[in-house]
């Protein structure tokens, strides 16, 4: 009965895993009311199985289901760790394919900024620039992760303060040098 | 007026308080620029962290002159140095490329 009851939950923590990945220890405990030593243990025995596999991101431990996004995820974990970055590609799902002086107006920094972080997120492969004569328009790029998948983790996945602020600093320094390369 | 002008243990105390909290934020904002870096890799960031290093340095130095009464000549030297380092480093942030 021990065992059943025990199984159960490691399997409602690999689910929770699936459905929300990024997701940490404390977030999976408060949301599937479990103890900690319970979350601890059978995170520790998913990892031990190759079912999961997590990645430390500051002061939080991050779990993802292993397969093939793996690499993806630790990529999109690290932009999204980023307020300026998060927010390009928030503004992508949401316009569908904006060009750069939409993006300029919307994030309200300048566009050497914009120019800079979106040069980062296609070094990344996470974005595509498409040409339209005078116009350079910005999308997700369709064979890497799907837009669904970036807000799944998105939702999971806060900015904290200091990450706010670090970015903030860096936004000042792109725009106080207008540094367009 | 003369208390303006007249060391008084109230103002050193308050002189102590401001060196203290100046190397705090000077602490804080060499961790922010090298938590800035990790993210981004901006090459200009770099600048940005030694020039608040050597700003928390010139404070510290600064609070130690003024506790310990360092008067020498190369404190003379030293103090206008950093302050210069400091806005070279920031000039070189701005106008570097990379």
């Amino acid at each position: 009965m021990r065992k059943k009851t025990s199984n159960a939950n490691k399997e409602r923590i690999l689910q929770y895993i699936q459905n929300n990945p990024g997701c940490y220890l404390r977030q999976i405990r408060n949301e599937l009311d479990l103890s900690m030593g319970s979350v601890q243990y059978h995170s520790y025995q998913l990892q031990k199985g190759g079912k999961i596999t997590s990645m430390r991101q500051g002061l939080y431990k991050l779990h993802f289901q292993s397969g093939t996004f793996e690499d993806h995820e630790k990529i999109l974990l690290q932009v999204l760790n980023q307020e300026t970055p998060r927010e390009i590609i928030l503004f992508i799902i949401e316009q569908g394919d904006p060009t750069q002086t939409d993006v300029v107006k919307r994030l309200g920094i300048s566009a050497p900024s914009v120019n800079w972080h979106v040069k980062r997120l296609i070094e990344l492969n996470l974005v595509d620039e498409v040409r339209e004569g005078k116009y350079k328009r910005y999308r997700l790029r369709d064979d890497s992760i799907d837009s669904r998948y970036i807000e799944q983790l998105l939702k999971t996945h806060h900015l904290n303060l200091w990450n706010k602020w670090s970015n903030r600093l860096v936004e000042v320094f792109l725009s106080l040098s207008n540094d367009d390369k | 007026m003369e208390f303006l002008t007249t060391e008084t243990p109230f103002l050193e105390l308050i002189e102590s308080i401001l060196y203290v909290i100046g190397t705090i934020f000077a602490a804080i904002l060499i961790a922010l620029s090298i938590s800035a870096y990790r993210n981004t890799r901006l090459r200009k960031l770099l600048y940005a962290i030694v020039a608040f290093l050597l700003f928390g340095i010139f404070l510290f130095y600064e609070f130690l002159e003024h506790s310990m009464s360092l008067e020498n000549t190369f404190t003379e030297i030293v103090i206008p140095f950093m302050g210069l380092s400091i806005l070279v480093l920031f000039f070189m942030a701005i106008v570097n490329k990379k």
